[in-house]
């Protein structure tokens, strides 16, 4: 082998060795590439789903304030409508209570626009015609025995025979006719009578108390 | 051989490398995540809630009285007006007694 020889070996020698380590730092280098934009993404990828962690914690919030909201607006509006509610309530029972104020002077010959008398011979009439017996019983209030025998005279005249009950019943005053069995009764009472008029009006007398009118 | 060994741990020290990128991105994601979880998010009542429903309440104590006022001027007369048609309407009624 000449020197000429010797040379050139050392020279293809080093090339590839400089070959081999440039292969290796370009695939080195490839690889740190690949790992931080591998590492980008895993970052990239946890904000997102932090935003979206964020973002539901605050709809989650906002949703809990807006119910509290509404629940304290809504206990509000339930306490409002009580208070009125509670009001109407206690001035209906006063109108009631007047109403039955008034009845009871009215049966006590207290308030002169009526004629008590009149009014127990009306009722007893109707209970009569009503029950279609030959003999009715007429009951009533003790105050009211008296009142009760000259009405039942007077219904004597058109036919119909009335007895006055000797049992009296608690009432504001009116009458109860009863046949002789007593498995019918009529009731005109102004205690049944009011109770009768307040079912089917409450409503009515709830808007004339309050409306506008 | 000397250059292939060079060239070998070149490559591997890369390659340990990107181990350790890739597990410091992690243990980062892991912490944004955690952050996220225990970030405080905010929010506050409207101030002027309370204020509302107190003056929902107050409008209703107006209405009351208003209305009590002028349910009170009615009460006598209406009063009168149902004692007459108790009275005079036809309120009477039968029932079996046994």
């Amino acid at each position: 082998m000449s020197g000429e020889e010797v040379v050139d070996i050392d020279k293809n020698s080093e090339t590839i060795v400089r070959a081999i380590l440039k292969m290796a730092e370009d695939r080195a280098r490839a690889i740190r590439k690949e790992a931080e934009e591998r590492a980008n993404e895993i970052i990239g990828s946890a904000k997102e789903e932090a935003d979206i962690i964020i973002k539901a914690k605050r709809e989650r919030i906002e949703r809990e304030l807006r119910e509290e909201v509404a629940r304290k607006r809504s206990a509000a509006e339930v306490e409002a409508n009580q208070l009125i509610l509670r009001m109407k309530t206690e001035l209906l029972n006063e109108l009631f209570r007047r109403v039955n104020q008034k009845l009871a002077a009215i049966s006590e010959g207290q308030d002169l626009n009526w004629e008590y008398k009149e009014l127990l011979a009306k009722y007893s009439l109707e209970g009569a015609k009503a029950l279609e017996e030959k003999r009715v019983y007429l009951m009533g209030r003790e105050n009211d025995k008296k009142l009760l025998e000259s009405i039942s005279k007077e219904l004597g005249k058109r036919d119909i025979e009335a007895l006055v009950n000797d049992k009296t019943i608690p009432i504001i005053g009116g009458v109860v006719v009863r046949d002789e069995r007593d498995m019918r009764r009529y009731y005109n009472t102004f205690d049944g009578r009011f109770g009768a008029y307040k079912e089917a009006k409450e409503i009515e007398i709830i808007q004339r108390l309050f409306g506008e009118a | 051989m000397e250059a292939e060994n060079e060239a070998t741990k070149i490559t591997l020290e890369a390659e340990e490398e990107a181990k350790r990128i890739i597990e410091e991105a992690e243990e980062e994601a892991k912490r944004i995540i955690e952050e996220a979880k225990n970030s405080p998010v905010e929010a506050k009542l409207p101030k002027n809630i309370d204020r509302e429903a107190q003056e929902i309440v107050e409008r209703a104590k107006m209405k009351v009285e208003e209305l009590r006022e002028n349910a009170m001027k009615k009460m006598n007369f209406l009063a009168n007006e149902i004692v007459r048609e108790v009275l005079e309407g036809e309120w009477g009624g039968s029932s079996r007694h046994r």
